[in-house]
C-alpha cells in the first residue's frame, strides 16, 4: 500500500483529497498545525507547522518509522494574502515565504530522503494561476508560489536519476477558506482572464494530481499545469 | 583543636578522592566516546562497501575501500549523485543503528573550513565533534 503524505489537509482541497485518496485505497498522512478530526482506519494525522524545520524532520521520521517512508508528498498547506505592495508589512512577506515556499522545499527534502532509498518518489506542488496573470495585489502570494515552480524545476532535475518526480498544479479559485481573503469583485475579475471562466473545482485538481501520482507518469516531471486553460 | 587536626587530615584525602573520582569519570567518558566513535566508523566503512557493490561503481583494481579513500573531490569513488545517495544512506543509518539525528547538509557542516565528507574518517570526527553521540545513552 502506497502512503501519501497531504500537507495542510485538515480541510479544503487538502482535506478533500485525503479522503478520495483514502478511498482509492492508500495510506494517507495528513499534517495541520491542529487537530483533525478526518478518521479512518488507514489514516494518520500529525501535528505539524510546515514552516519549523524541526517539526517537519520529526514528522516525517515518523512517518518513515511507522509506514517506511512516503512514496507520494503533496505539497498543499498555503497560506494567501492580498495586499498592495506598498502596504505589505515584512512580516506579511517573512510568513508567506516561510509557510508556502519554505514548507513546501523542507517537506521535499526530507521525503525524498526516503524516496532517494527506494528509487521511487512523486511529489506535488501547489503554485496559483496568480503566477501567469501576474495579479495585482497578490505580489506576495504569487511570488511565493513562483519560487516554488522555480524549485520544482531544479529539484525535478536534481531527483529525475532517482525516479523521483516532481510538478507542479496551478488551480484557478475554489470554494476555499483561502479564496475568502479575496474580495467577490476581485475573484471574478480573475475569472474572466481565464479562458474557461468558472470556479475550479476540487474534482478538477484530483485530475491532476491522479495524472502526476500514476505509474504510467514517470516521464512527466518538471512540469506545471494551470487549470482554466492559462 | 582536635577538629582542626581531623579537618586537616580530611581535606587532602576527600580532595584526592574527588580528583580520583572525576579522573575515572572523564576516562570511562573518553573510553566510551573511542568504543563509540571505532564502532560508527567500522558501520560507516561497511555502509560504503555495500553502497558501492550494490550500485555497482566501478573502481581501479588497487582501491581500498577504508575509512580514508576520497568520498569527494576529484579523486572521489563517486559521481555527485552517488554522493548524495550515501550522504542519505549514513544520515538512515546513524538513526537506526545509532539514534543518532544528524543534519549532514548543515550549515554547521557545509561552513566548515575542511569538509566533513572528504572521507569516512573525518565524517566520523565531525559526529564526534559536534557531539552528536549522547554520553550514556
Amino acid at each position: 500500500m502506497k502512503t501519501i503524505l497531504i500537507t495542510g489537509n485538515r480541510k479544503g482541497i487538502g482535506r478533500y483529497l485525503s479522503e478520495l485518496y483514502l478511498e482509492k485505497g492508500y495510506h494517507v498522512v495528513g499534517c495541520s498545525r491542529s487537530d483533525s478530526d478526518l478518521s479512518h482506519k488507514n489514516y494518520t494525522h500529525y501535528l505539524c507547522d510546515v514552516k519549523v524545520e524541526s517539526e517537519v524532520k520529526k514528522t516525517v521520521r515518523e512517518i518513515k518509522k511507522k509506514n517506511g517512508g512516503v512514496d507520494v508528498l503533496i505539497n498543499n498547506a498555503g497560506k494567501a494574502s492580498l495586499n498592495h505592495s506598498i502596504l505589505t508589512p515584512s512580516e506579511t512577506v517573512k510568513d508567506l515565504f516561510e509557510t508556502n515556499y519554505l514548507g513546501s522545499f523542507l517537506f521535499s527534502r526530507e521525503c525524498s530522503k526516503h524516496m532517494i532509498k527506494k528509487k521511487w518518489g512523486r511529489i506535488i506542488n501547489f503554485s496559483t494561476i496568480a503566477v501567469p496573470l501576474d495579479l495585482e495585489g497578490e505580489m506576495v502570494y504569487a511570488s511565493s508560489k513562483s519560487a516554488i515552480e522555480k524549485m520544482s524545476r531544479i529539484m525535478s532535475k536534481e531527483l529525475s536519476t532517482y525516479n523521483i518526480t516532481i510538478n507542479t498544479i496551478g488551480p484557478t479559485p475554489v470554494y476555499t477558506d483561502l479564496i475568502k481573503v479575496v474580495p467577490k469583485d476581485k475573484v471574478e475579475e480573475i475569472i474572466n482572464m481565464q479562458t474557461i471562466k468558472r470556479f475550479g473545482s476540487f474534482e478538477d485538481i484530483l485530475n491532476v494530481t491522479d495524472f502526476f501520482i500514476s505509474d504510467e507518469s514517470s516521464f512527466i516531471t518538471g512540469q506545471k499545469i494551470y487549470l482554466g486553460g492559462l | 583543636m582536635r577538629f582542626l587536626v581531623t579537618e586537616k587530615i580530611l581535606f587532602p584525602k576527600t580532595l584526592i578522592g574527588v580528583v580520583f573520582i572525576s579522573k575515572l569519570v572523564f576516562f570511562k567518558e573518553k573510553t566510551y566516546f573511542y568504543k563509540m566513535k571505532e564502532k560508527i566508523k567500522s558501520s560507516l566503512v561497511k555502509l560504503l562497501n555495500q553502497f558501492v557493490n550494490e550500485n555497482e561503481i566501478e573502481l581501479d583494481k588497487d582501491v581500498v575501500l577504508d575509512e580514508n579513500i576520497r568520498l569527494i573531490g576529484t579523486t572521489s569513488v563517486f559521481d555527485s549523485m552517488e554522493l548524495v545517495q550515501f550522504i542519505v544512506e549514513v544520515e538512515s543509518l546513524l538513526d537506526e543503528e545509532f539514534e543518532i539525528e544528524i543534519e549532514l547538509a548543515s550549515e554547521k557542516a557545509m561552513s566548515r573550513r575542511n569538509s566533513p565528507f572528504i572521507s569516512i574518517s573525518t565524517l566520523t570526527e565531525y559526529i564526534v565533534d559536534e557531539n552528536y553521540i549522547n554520553y550514556g545513552k
